[in-house]
């Protein structure tokens, strides 16, 4: 798992990953893993078209990126973004694996309860990512980099 | 440079993070007086899924009109993002990235003087020449 961050983030790749996460990282590249995204075009281009030129980049989805993830590690730091609790869940099905994972950016919707203004989780999200924590995946919350970290099994055991 | 009085009036709006647009409209407001057409929008709090449509229902209220310039913080962000997809479906919609006060300034003290393609790169001139360093 050296030299990748794992994050998880509905709104996938803008402003707080561009200017935020990445600096702070100092990342040379970015994963997007998503199934939605991987298959639409258009979103697809505009993401990529917002990643810093002098980054590599690229979208893949969570069968790819599980194959994919651990190539060229040694380059520098990759920051592998989720664009749904559902990708990072696909991801691990299909045989990758996740050290550490921050999560942020997981909006309000129907049935979802807040647990943080950036943490909002179902019955079945909190379930999913719980059983991932009870693995191999150690989960905390942090939105934006220059905050502290929540964990997050203590947050939903409240 | 096509400059004559009477041309279209161009509705702005400026879709950026946390308070940003209305700050903006504050600071504008405060040197050159009530700007008509002009709408400010923030991303916060918006998910994923209903980003575009807050930016969208800002725009029906100008989509008739020859030319929208939607004002943007942030090149890459997911305002940028939302503008974009907009922009695809909607062909008199412009957007202009790294939104500042210089650049605001000049769209509002020349729209109505100019045509949209000119208007544009004025005001783009105009927030590239506000950056100095000494």
């Amino acid at each position: 798992m050296k030299n990748l961050f794992f994050r998880l983030d509905e709104k996938f790749i803008h402003a707080q990953i561009i200017h935020g996460w990445l600096p702070y990282l100092n990342a040379s590249r970015i994963i997007g893993v998503s199934e939605k995204y991987s298959g639409d075009e258009a979103s697809k281009r505009l993401y990529l078209e917002a990643i810093p030129e002098e980054l590599e980049g690229e979208i893949l989805s969570p069968a790819d990126a599980a194959i994919r993830v651990g190539e060229n590690t040694q380059k520098g730091v990759t920051l592998v973004l989720f664009s749904s609790i559902g990708d990072a869940c696909d991801y691990i099905e299909e045989g990758g694996k996740i050290g550490t994972l921050n999560l942020g950016g997981l909006y309000s919707g129907e049935n979802r309860r807040e647990y943080l203004p950036y943490i909002h989780l179902n019955t079945e999200e909190k379930e999913c990512l719980s059983n991932m924590a009870a693995g191999e995946t150690d989960i905390y919350c942090q939105d934006v980099p220059l905050t502290d970290r929540i964990d997050f099994l203590g947050l939903i055991n409240k | 440079m096509n400059q004559t009085p009477n041309k279209e009036v161009y509705p702005a709006i400026i879709f950026a993070h946390g308070d940003l647009g209305d700050s903006l409209r504050d600071a504008i407001e405060g040197m050159i007086g009530e700007c008509p057409y002009f709408i400010t929008v923030s991303n916060r709090g918006v998910g994923p899924e209903d980003i575009e449509s807050r930016l969208e229902e800002a725009y029906s209220r100008y989509k008739d009109r020859p030319a929208v310039f939607i004002f943007i913080d942030l090149f890459g962000s997911s305002c940028w993002k939302a503008a974009k997809l907009l922009g695809m479906k909607n062909k008199n919609i412009r957007i202009i990235t790294g939104v500042n006060l210089p650049m605001l300034l000049s769209f509002f003290t020349k729209r109505g003087r100019f045509e949209a393609d000119d208007l544009e790169q004025e005001i783009k001139l105009a927030g590239k020449k506000g950056i100095e360093g000494h």
